[in-house]
Protein backbone atom coordinates (compact mmCIF):
# COMPACT_ATOMS: atom_id res chain seq x y z
CA UNK A 1 0.00 0.00 0.00
CA UNK A 2 1.14 3.09 -0.85
CA UNK A 3 2.66 5.37 2.12
CA UNK A 4 0.19 8.16 0.74
CA UNK A 5 -2.70 5.91 0.77
CA UNK A 6 -1.81 4.70 4.10
CA UNK A 7 -2.16 8.09 6.20
CA UNK A 8 -5.06 8.63 4.24
CA UNK A 9 -6.41 5.60 5.55
CA UNK A 10 -4.94 6.26 9.33
CA UNK A 11 -7.14 9.89 9.06
CA UNK A 12 -9.96 8.68 8.04
CA UNK A 13 -9.65 5.81 10.60
CA UNK A 14 -8.72 8.53 13.63
CA UNK A 15 -11.67 10.97 12.44
CA UNK A 16 -14.40 8.66 12.03
CA UNK A 17 -13.72 6.59 15.45
CA UNK A 18 -13.18 10.48 17.59
CA UNK A 19 -16.18 11.41 15.56
CA UNK A 20 -18.56 8.01 16.55
CA UNK A 21 -17.06 8.41 19.91
CA UNK A 22 -18.30 11.55 20.52
CA UNK A 23 -21.25 10.86 19.34
CA UNK A 24 -21.45 7.86 22.41
CA UNK A 25 -20.27 10.42 24.90
CA UNK A 26 -23.15 12.48 23.85
CA UNK A 27 -25.88 9.42 24.24
CA UNK A 28 -24.06 8.52 27.21
CA UNK A 29 -24.37 11.65 28.98
CA UNK A 30 -28.02 12.01 27.64
CA UNK A 31 -28.88 8.71 29.94
CA UNK A 32 -26.59 9.83 32.36
CA UNK A 33 -28.01 13.13 32.74
CA UNK A 34 -31.62 11.65 32.28
CA UNK A 35 -31.55 8.84 34.63
CA UNK A 36 -30.06 11.28 37.52
CA UNK A 37 -32.70 13.82 36.77
CA UNK A 38 -35.63 11.38 37.30
CA UNK A 39 -33.83 9.96 40.42
CA UNK A 40 -33.51 13.51 41.74
CA UNK A 41 -37.31 14.37 40.75
CA UNK A 42 -38.40 10.94 42.30
CA UNK A 43 -36.71 11.62 45.47
CA UNK A 44 -38.22 15.02 46.01
CA UNK A 45 -42.10 13.52 44.95
CA UNK A 46 -40.90 11.18 47.99
CA UNK A 47 -40.24 14.02 50.07
CA UNK A 48 -43.21 16.08 49.16
CA UNK A 49 -45.33 12.82 49.95
CA UNK A 50 -43.76 12.04 53.49
CA UNK A 51 -44.12 15.50 54.30
CA UNK A 52 -47.67 15.46 53.36
CA UNK A 53 -47.79 12.03 55.15
CA UNK A 54 -47.05 14.18 58.26
CA UNK A 55 -48.59 16.55 57.65
CA UNK A 56 -51.74 14.77 57.93
CA UNK A 57 -50.67 12.56 61.00
CA UNK A 58 -50.01 16.36 62.65
CA UNK A 59 -53.51 17.40 62.43
CA UNK A 60 -54.90 14.35 63.39
CA UNK A 61 -53.02 14.16 66.45
CA UNK A 62 -53.70 17.93 67.15
CA UNK A 63 -57.68 16.82 66.42
CA UNK A 64 -57.09 13.67 68.69
CA UNK A 65 -55.70 16.17 71.16
CA UNK A 66 -58.17 18.30 71.03
CA UNK A 67 -61.10 15.90 71.51
CA UNK A 68 -59.15 14.54 74.54
CA UNK A 69 -59.27 18.22 76.20
CA UNK A 70 -62.73 18.68 75.43
CA UNK A 71 -63.69 15.31 77.04
CA UNK A 72 -62.28 15.95 79.86
CA UNK A 73 -63.10 19.37 80.18
CA UNK A 74 -66.98 18.08 79.86
CA UNK A 75 -66.51 16.05 82.56
CA UNK A 76 -64.14 17.81 84.94
CA UNK A 77 -65.73 21.25 84.51
CA UNK A 78 -68.63 21.59 82.67
CA UNK A 79 -70.64 18.27 83.69
CA UNK A 80 -70.16 19.67 87.11
CA UNK A 81 -71.75 22.63 86.75
CA UNK A 82 -74.30 21.36 85.09
CA UNK A 83 -74.81 18.97 87.94
CA UNK A 84 -74.58 21.14 90.52
CA UNK A 85 -77.38 23.31 88.88
CA UNK A 86 -79.32 20.33 88.57
CA UNK A 87 -78.75 19.49 92.42
CA UNK A 88 -79.27 23.25 92.75
CA UNK A 89 -83.21 23.00 90.96
CA UNK A 90 -83.76 19.75 92.76
CA UNK A 91 -83.68 21.10 95.83
CA UNK A 92 -85.06 24.26 96.08
CA UNK A 93 -88.09 24.36 98.39
CA UNK A 94 -90.84 26.84 97.69
CA UNK A 95 -91.80 27.20 101.52
CA UNK A 96 -88.52 29.31 101.72
CA UNK A 97 -88.12 32.16 99.46
CA UNK A 98 -84.90 33.39 100.77
CA UNK A 99 -83.12 29.96 99.66
CA UNK A 100 -85.05 30.22 96.69
CA UNK A 101 -84.29 33.33 95.41
CA UNK A 102 -80.30 32.36 95.79
CA UNK A 103 -80.40 28.85 94.77
CA UNK A 104 -81.84 30.58 91.28
CA UNK A 105 -78.99 32.74 91.12
CA UNK A 106 -76.26 30.24 91.84
CA UNK A 107 -78.17 28.16 88.93
CA UNK A 108 -77.69 31.08 86.20
CA UNK A 109 -74.41 31.46 87.33
CA UNK A 110 -73.67 27.69 86.79
CA UNK A 111 -75.68 27.74 83.76
CA UNK A 112 -74.38 30.61 82.65
CA UNK A 113 -71.01 29.72 83.06
CA UNK A 114 -71.40 26.07 81.41
CA UNK A 115 -72.75 28.03 78.60
CA UNK A 116 -69.48 30.13 78.05
CA UNK A 117 -66.91 26.87 78.69
CA UNK A 118 -69.17 25.27 75.77
CA UNK A 119 -68.79 28.31 73.46
CA UNK A 120 -64.64 28.03 73.92
CA UNK A 121 -64.94 24.83 73.24
CA UNK A 122 -67.23 24.86 70.42
CA UNK A 123 -64.05 27.44 68.82
CA UNK A 124 -61.25 24.25 69.48
CA UNK A 125 -63.40 22.02 67.08
CA UNK A 126 -63.19 23.61 64.14
CA UNK A 127 -59.92 21.63 62.69
CA UNK A 128 -58.86 24.91 60.80
CA UNK A 129 -57.96 27.21 64.22
CA UNK A 130 -54.55 27.36 63.92
CA UNK A 131 -55.11 28.52 60.47
CA UNK A 132 -58.47 30.79 61.53
CA UNK A 133 -56.74 32.58 64.86
CA UNK A 134 -53.03 32.34 63.78
CA UNK A 135 -49.79 30.09 65.47
CA UNK A 136 -49.49 32.90 68.17
CA UNK A 137 -53.22 32.95 69.27
CA UNK A 138 -53.54 29.44 69.18
CA UNK A 139 -49.88 29.42 71.26
CA UNK A 140 -51.88 31.42 74.01
CA UNK A 141 -54.56 29.42 73.70
CA UNK A 142 -52.77 26.22 74.68
CA UNK A 143 -51.05 27.65 77.30
CA UNK A 144 -54.57 29.16 78.82
CA UNK A 145 -55.47 25.35 78.72
CA UNK A 146 -52.45 24.18 80.89
CA UNK A 147 -52.44 26.81 83.01
CA UNK A 148 -56.26 26.03 83.75
CA UNK A 149 -54.95 22.54 85.36
CA UNK A 150 -53.87 24.79 88.28
CA UNK A 151 -50.52 22.77 88.11
CA UNK A 152 -48.55 25.11 85.98
CA UNK A 153 -47.35 28.87 85.76
CA UNK A 154 -47.05 29.66 82.29
CA UNK A 155 -45.08 32.56 80.05
CA UNK A 156 -45.73 33.04 76.20
CA UNK A 157 -42.99 35.93 74.93
CA UNK A 158 -43.40 37.29 71.52
CA UNK A 159 -40.32 39.15 70.25
CA UNK A 160 -40.51 40.37 66.51
CA UNK A 161 -43.41 41.80 64.39
CA UNK A 162 -45.15 38.59 63.50
CA UNK A 163 -45.44 37.28 59.98
CA UNK A 164 -47.73 34.29 58.67
CA UNK A 165 -46.55 31.30 57.13
CA UNK A 166 -47.86 28.88 55.11
CA UNK A 167 -50.95 26.94 57.00
CA UNK A 168 -49.56 23.56 56.99
CA UNK A 169 -45.79 24.90 58.55
CA UNK A 170 -48.00 26.62 61.18
CA UNK A 171 -49.49 23.07 61.35
CA UNK A 172 -45.91 21.49 62.05
CA UNK A 173 -44.81 23.80 64.40
CA UNK A 174 -48.11 24.26 66.84
CA UNK A 175 -48.34 20.06 66.64
CA UNK A 176 -44.25 20.22 67.93
CA UNK A 177 -45.20 22.65 70.11
CA UNK A 178 -48.10 20.68 71.57
CA UNK A 179 -45.80 17.55 72.00
CA UNK A 180 -43.14 19.01 73.69
CA UNK A 181 -46.05 20.75 76.30
CA UNK A 182 -47.37 17.05 76.70
CA UNK A 183 -44.24 15.96 77.04
CA UNK A 184 -43.45 18.29 80.10
CA UNK A 185 -46.74 17.58 81.74
CA UNK A 186 -46.46 13.64 81.49
CA UNK A 187 -42.52 13.35 82.39
CA UNK A 188 -41.06 16.85 83.31
CA UNK A 189 -42.52 17.46 87.20
CA UNK A 190 -41.90 21.29 86.28
CA UNK A 191 -43.96 24.32 87.59
CA UNK A 192 -43.46 26.58 85.07
CA UNK A 193 -43.27 26.43 81.36
CA UNK A 194 -41.82 29.32 79.28
CA UNK A 195 -42.88 29.94 75.44
CA UNK A 196 -40.71 32.45 73.50
CA UNK A 197 -41.80 32.82 69.90
CA UNK A 198 -38.82 35.07 67.72
CA UNK A 199 -39.67 36.62 64.63
CA UNK A 200 -37.17 37.63 62.92
CA UNK A 201 -36.06 38.03 59.12
CA UNK A 202 -34.35 35.78 58.55
CA UNK A 203 -36.25 33.10 60.30
CA UNK A 204 -38.83 32.33 63.01
CA UNK A 205 -37.62 30.56 66.40
CA UNK A 206 -39.71 29.18 69.28
CA UNK A 207 -38.59 27.94 72.53
CA UNK A 208 -40.17 25.69 75.38
CA UNK A 209 -38.21 25.98 78.09
CA UNK A 210 -39.31 24.07 80.99
CA UNK A 211 -38.16 24.06 84.49
CA UNK A 212 -38.18 20.20 85.47
CA UNK A 213 -36.30 16.96 86.54
CA UNK A 214 -34.58 17.55 83.31
CA UNK A 215 -33.45 13.91 81.28
CA UNK A 216 -30.13 12.47 80.27
CA UNK A 217 -30.00 13.00 76.69
CA UNK A 218 -27.16 9.90 75.76
CA UNK A 219 -29.27 7.62 74.85
CA UNK A 220 -31.22 9.20 72.03
CA UNK A 221 -27.82 8.85 70.16
CA UNK A 222 -27.61 4.92 70.87
CA UNK A 223 -30.78 3.17 71.57
CA UNK A 224 -33.43 4.21 68.42
CA UNK A 225 -36.29 3.02 70.16
CA UNK A 226 -35.63 6.00 72.94
CA UNK A 227 -37.45 8.91 72.65
CA UNK A 228 -39.94 7.73 69.47
CA UNK A 229 -41.79 10.99 70.33
CA UNK A 230 -38.55 12.99 70.04
CA UNK A 231 -37.39 11.82 67.25
CA UNK A 232 -40.46 12.23 65.22
CA UNK A 233 -40.40 15.79 65.96
CA UNK A 234 -37.50 16.36 64.66
CA UNK A 235 -38.29 14.49 61.19
CA UNK A 236 -41.06 16.93 61.28
CA UNK A 237 -38.95 19.59 61.55
CA UNK A 238 -36.49 18.69 59.03
CA UNK A 239 -39.28 17.93 56.33
CA UNK A 240 -40.23 21.89 56.55
CA UNK A 241 -36.18 22.48 56.66
CA UNK A 242 -36.37 23.54 60.14
CA UNK A 243 -33.53 22.97 62.61
CA UNK A 244 -34.72 21.10 66.22
CA UNK A 245 -32.05 21.63 68.65
CA UNK A 246 -33.12 20.06 72.38
CA UNK A 247 -31.04 20.58 75.07
CA UNK A 248 -31.37 19.39 79.00
CA UNK A 249 -29.54 19.25 82.03
CA UNK A 250 -30.47 17.06 85.14
CA UNK A 251 -32.69 18.71 87.82
CA UNK A 252 -32.36 21.92 85.61
CA UNK A 253 -35.45 20.87 83.02
CA UNK A 254 -35.31 20.88 79.65
CA UNK A 255 -35.56 23.28 76.78
CA UNK A 256 -36.31 23.07 72.88
CA UNK A 257 -35.35 25.20 69.92
CA UNK A 258 -37.23 24.86 66.71
CA UNK A 259 -36.08 27.17 64.00
CA UNK A 260 -37.90 27.55 61.17
CA UNK A 261 -35.78 29.78 57.86
CA UNK A 262 -38.50 32.26 56.96
CA UNK A 263 -37.70 31.19 53.01
CA UNK A 264 -38.08 27.58 53.58
CA UNK A 265 -41.05 28.76 55.53
CA UNK A 266 -42.42 30.36 52.71
CA UNK A 267 -41.38 28.96 49.47
CA UNK A 268 -41.82 24.80 50.32
CA UNK A 269 -45.30 23.50 49.37
CA UNK B 1 -28.20 -12.72 -11.36
CA UNK B 2 -26.02 -9.79 -9.51
CA UNK B 3 -24.83 -10.03 -6.05
CA UNK B 4 -26.82 -7.41 -3.37
CA UNK B 5 -24.97 -5.86 -0.91
CA UNK B 6 -25.81 -7.04 2.80
CA UNK B 7 -26.85 -3.52 4.03
CA UNK B 8 -29.99 -3.51 0.80
CA UNK B 9 -31.51 -6.43 3.15
CA UNK B 10 -31.41 -4.59 5.91
CA UNK B 11 -32.78 -1.27 4.32
CA UNK B 12 -35.25 -3.92 3.16
CA UNK B 13 -36.32 -4.98 6.47
CA UNK B 14 -36.91 -1.37 7.95
CA UNK B 15 -39.41 -0.84 4.67
CA UNK B 16 -40.92 -3.53 5.84
CA UNK B 17 -41.04 -3.14 9.10
CA UNK B 18 -42.07 0.70 8.61
CA UNK B 19 -45.36 -1.00 6.15
CA UNK B 20 -45.90 -3.76 9.28
CA UNK B 21 -46.10 -0.91 11.54
CA UNK B 22 -47.75 1.80 9.14
CA UNK B 23 -50.73 1.86 11.59
CA UNK B 24 -48.97 3.45 14.41
CA UNK B 25 -46.44 5.64 11.86
CA UNK B 26 -49.87 6.75 10.46
CA UNK B 27 -50.66 10.77 12.14
CA UNK B 28 -47.05 11.27 13.33
CA UNK B 29 -44.33 12.89 12.43
CA UNK B 30 -42.95 9.34 10.49
CA UNK B 31 -45.77 8.62 8.47
CA UNK B 32 -43.67 9.38 5.37
CA UNK B 33 -41.30 6.79 6.06
CA UNK B 34 -42.62 3.92 4.34
CA UNK B 35 -42.30 5.77 1.02
CA UNK B 36 -39.02 7.15 1.99
CA UNK B 37 -37.55 3.60 2.68
CA UNK B 38 -39.04 2.71 -0.87
CA UNK B 39 -37.32 5.25 -2.73
CA UNK B 40 -34.21 4.19 -0.67
CA UNK B 41 -34.54 0.67 -1.57
CA UNK B 42 -35.55 1.43 -5.10
CA UNK B 43 -32.14 3.75 -5.12
CA UNK B 44 -30.03 1.09 -4.30
CA UNK B 45 -31.52 -1.53 -6.40
CA UNK B 46 -31.42 1.21 -10.08
CA UNK B 47 -27.75 1.69 -8.70
CA UNK B 48 -26.71 -1.95 -8.60
CA UNK B 49 -28.56 -2.50 -11.40
CA UNK B 50 -26.54 0.44 -13.27
CA UNK B 51 -22.93 -1.19 -11.82
CA UNK B 52 -23.30 -4.34 -12.15
CA UNK B 53 -25.98 -5.18 -15.43
CA UNK B 54 -25.27 -2.07 -17.33
CA UNK B 55 -21.90 -1.44 -16.30
CA UNK B 56 -22.42 1.55 -15.95
CA UNK B 57 -19.09 3.55 -14.33
CA UNK B 58 -20.96 6.57 -13.25
CA UNK B 59 -23.94 6.58 -11.03
CA UNK B 60 -23.26 9.73 -8.92
CA UNK B 61 -26.18 11.51 -10.65
CA UNK B 62 -28.16 8.97 -8.95
CA UNK B 63 -26.78 9.40 -5.59
CA UNK B 64 -27.01 13.05 -6.01
CA UNK B 65 -30.63 13.45 -6.10
CA UNK B 66 -31.09 10.37 -3.60
CA UNK B 67 -28.45 11.99 -0.95
CA UNK B 68 -30.45 15.54 -1.17
CA UNK B 69 -33.83 14.18 -1.07
CA UNK B 70 -32.85 12.05 1.82
CA UNK B 71 -31.72 15.04 3.62
CA UNK B 72 -34.48 16.89 3.14
CA UNK B 73 -36.63 14.24 4.20
CA UNK B 74 -34.46 13.89 7.63
CA UNK B 75 -34.84 17.83 7.98
CA UNK B 76 -38.83 17.31 7.81
CA UNK B 77 -38.75 14.76 10.43
CA UNK B 78 -37.31 17.41 12.69
CA UNK B 79 -39.07 20.36 11.88
CA UNK B 80 -41.99 18.53 13.15
CA UNK B 81 -40.53 16.97 16.22
CA UNK B 82 -38.50 19.61 17.47
CA UNK B 83 -40.49 21.54 20.03
CA UNK B 84 -38.61 25.05 19.54
CA UNK B 85 -40.03 27.20 17.31
CA UNK B 86 -36.53 28.45 16.43
CA UNK B 87 -35.29 25.12 16.27
CA UNK B 88 -38.09 24.03 13.53
CA UNK B 89 -37.78 27.15 11.93
CA UNK B 90 -34.23 26.22 11.56
CA UNK B 91 -34.92 23.30 9.94
CA UNK B 92 -37.57 24.39 7.47
CA UNK B 93 -35.02 26.89 6.38
CA UNK B 94 -32.69 24.23 5.42
CA UNK B 95 -35.40 22.18 3.42
CA UNK B 96 -35.80 25.40 1.45
CA UNK B 97 -32.68 26.34 1.30
CA UNK B 98 -30.05 23.23 0.87
CA UNK B 99 -31.59 22.12 -2.75
CA UNK B 100 -30.72 25.22 -4.52
CA UNK B 101 -27.12 24.68 -2.49
CA UNK B 102 -26.99 21.67 -4.08
CA UNK B 103 -28.08 22.59 -7.39
CA UNK B 104 -25.49 25.35 -7.39
CA UNK B 105 -22.76 23.25 -6.53
CA UNK B 106 -23.32 20.81 -9.57
CA UNK B 107 -23.90 23.81 -11.87
CA UNK B 108 -20.90 25.59 -10.78
CA UNK B 109 -18.39 23.87 -8.89
CA UNK B 110 -18.60 20.29 -8.68
CA UNK B 111 -20.61 19.10 -11.80
CA UNK B 112 -23.28 16.72 -12.43
CA UNK B 113 -21.21 13.86 -13.07
CA UNK B 114 -19.47 13.98 -10.05
CA UNK B 115 -20.39 13.27 -6.49
CA UNK B 116 -21.85 16.14 -4.97
CA UNK B 117 -19.26 15.83 -1.32
CA UNK B 118 -19.04 19.44 -0.70
CA UNK B 119 -22.86 19.99 0.04
CA UNK B 120 -22.94 16.76 1.53
CA UNK B 121 -20.70 18.04 4.38
CA UNK B 122 -22.87 20.53 4.72
CA UNK B 123 -26.09 18.22 5.17
CA UNK B 124 -24.75 15.74 7.47
CA UNK B 125 -23.06 18.67 9.45
CA UNK B 126 -26.90 20.23 9.74
CA UNK B 127 -28.04 16.65 10.18
CA UNK B 128 -25.26 16.02 13.46
CA UNK B 129 -26.83 19.86 14.46
CA UNK B 130 -30.40 19.01 14.31
CA UNK B 131 -29.82 15.72 16.10
CA UNK B 132 -27.55 17.76 19.01
CA UNK B 133 -30.84 20.42 19.33
CA UNK B 134 -33.23 17.56 19.57
CA UNK B 135 -30.74 15.44 22.64
CA UNK B 136 -30.84 18.97 24.01
CA UNK B 137 -34.59 19.40 24.00
CA UNK B 138 -34.59 15.70 25.56
CA UNK B 139 -32.15 16.64 28.39
CA UNK B 140 -34.94 19.96 29.05
CA UNK B 141 -37.59 17.47 29.31
CA UNK B 142 -36.30 14.36 31.37
CA UNK B 143 -39.67 13.11 32.24
CA UNK B 144 -41.20 12.41 28.94
CA UNK B 145 -40.78 8.82 29.50
CA UNK B 146 -37.93 6.53 29.21
CA UNK B 147 -35.50 7.57 26.35
CA UNK B 148 -34.92 4.01 24.76
CA UNK B 149 -39.05 3.55 24.52
CA UNK B 150 -38.76 7.13 22.77
CA UNK B 151 -38.86 6.87 18.69
CA UNK B 152 -37.37 9.93 17.80
CA UNK B 153 -34.05 9.17 19.79
CA UNK B 154 -33.66 6.03 18.29
CA UNK B 155 -34.11 7.62 14.88
CA UNK B 156 -31.59 10.51 15.69
CA UNK B 157 -29.32 8.12 17.44
CA UNK B 158 -28.80 6.98 13.52
CA UNK B 159 -29.13 9.84 11.92
CA UNK B 160 -26.27 11.06 14.19
CA UNK B 161 -23.81 7.90 14.41
CA UNK B 162 -24.32 7.39 10.43
CA UNK B 163 -22.95 11.29 9.34
CA UNK B 164 -20.49 11.85 12.17
CA UNK B 165 -19.09 8.24 10.44
CA UNK B 166 -19.41 9.24 7.53
CA UNK B 167 -18.01 12.59 8.05
CA UNK B 168 -14.47 12.32 8.11
CA UNK B 169 -14.65 10.19 4.25
CA UNK B 170 -17.08 13.35 2.88
CA UNK B 171 -13.91 15.46 4.29
CA UNK B 172 -11.76 13.29 2.62
CA UNK B 173 -13.49 12.88 -0.80
CA UNK B 174 -11.50 14.08 -3.12
CA UNK B 175 -8.23 12.54 -1.40
CA UNK B 176 -10.25 9.17 -1.44
CA UNK B 177 -11.72 8.76 -5.10
CA UNK B 178 -8.94 7.73 -6.63
CA UNK B 179 -7.40 5.69 -4.07
CA UNK B 180 -9.20 1.86 -4.59
CA UNK B 181 -7.97 0.87 -0.85
CA UNK B 182 -8.99 3.95 0.45
CA UNK B 183 -12.39 3.85 -1.14
CA UNK B 184 -12.91 -0.08 0.16
CA UNK B 185 -11.93 0.59 3.64
CA UNK B 186 -14.65 3.45 3.57
CA UNK B 187 -17.28 1.38 2.04
CA UNK B 188 -17.29 -1.30 5.05
CA UNK B 189 -17.10 1.45 7.23
CA UNK B 190 -20.05 2.91 5.32
CA UNK B 191 -21.88 -0.49 5.15
CA UNK B 192 -21.58 -0.57 8.67
CA UNK B 193 -22.74 2.58 9.26
CA UNK B 194 -25.99 1.75 7.56
CA UNK B 195 -26.75 -1.11 9.44
CA UNK B 196 -26.88 1.01 12.72
CA UNK B 197 -28.81 4.07 11.03
CA UNK B 198 -32.19 1.39 9.52
CA UNK B 199 -31.41 -1.18 12.81
CA UNK B 200 -32.43 2.32 15.05
CA UNK B 201 -34.90 2.57 12.34
CA UNK B 202 -36.21 -1.01 12.91
CA UNK B 203 -35.98 -0.13 16.39
CA UNK B 204 -38.18 3.60 16.29
CA UNK B 205 -40.98 1.80 14.36
CA UNK B 206 -41.02 -0.89 16.89
CA UNK B 207 -41.38 1.83 19.66
CA UNK B 208 -44.08 3.48 18.08
CA UNK B 209 -46.30 0.84 17.86
CA UNK B 210 -45.43 0.08 21.26
CA UNK B 211 -46.35 3.29 22.26
CA UNK B 212 -49.38 3.64 20.85
CA UNK B 213 -50.40 0.05 21.41
CA UNK B 214 -49.88 0.93 25.48
CA UNK B 215 -52.23 4.61 24.92
CA UNK B 216 -55.17 2.37 23.13
CA UNK B 217 -55.33 -0.17 26.24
Amino acid sequence: MPKESREIIITLIAGTSTLLLLGALMISFLFLYRNRHRKLLREREQLKLSYERELLKSQLEIQEQTFRHISQEIHDNIGQMLSLAKLNLSTMDPSLPDNLEQKIIDSKKLVGQAIYDLRNLSHGLSTDYIADMGLVRAIEHELEMVRKSGNYETLFESEGKSYPLDKQRELIIYRILQETVNNIIKHAASQKIIIHLHYSQEELTLSITDNGKGFDLTPLNQDASFGLGIRNMYNRAQLMGAGFKISSTLGHGTSVVLSVPVEAANTRT
Amino acid sequence: MFHLAFFIYFEMAAFIVSLLTYRALKGTAFRLFPFFLLFIVATELIGTYMTYILRLRNNSWLFNITTTLEYIFYAHIFSLTLRDPAFKTMARRFMAIYPMVVLLNLLFVQGFTEFHSYTVVLGSLFMIILCCLFFYELLLNPLEGELRKVPMFWISTGILFFHLGDLSFDLLFNLLKNDATGKEFFSSINNNLILILYSCFIIAFLCQRSLVKSLSH
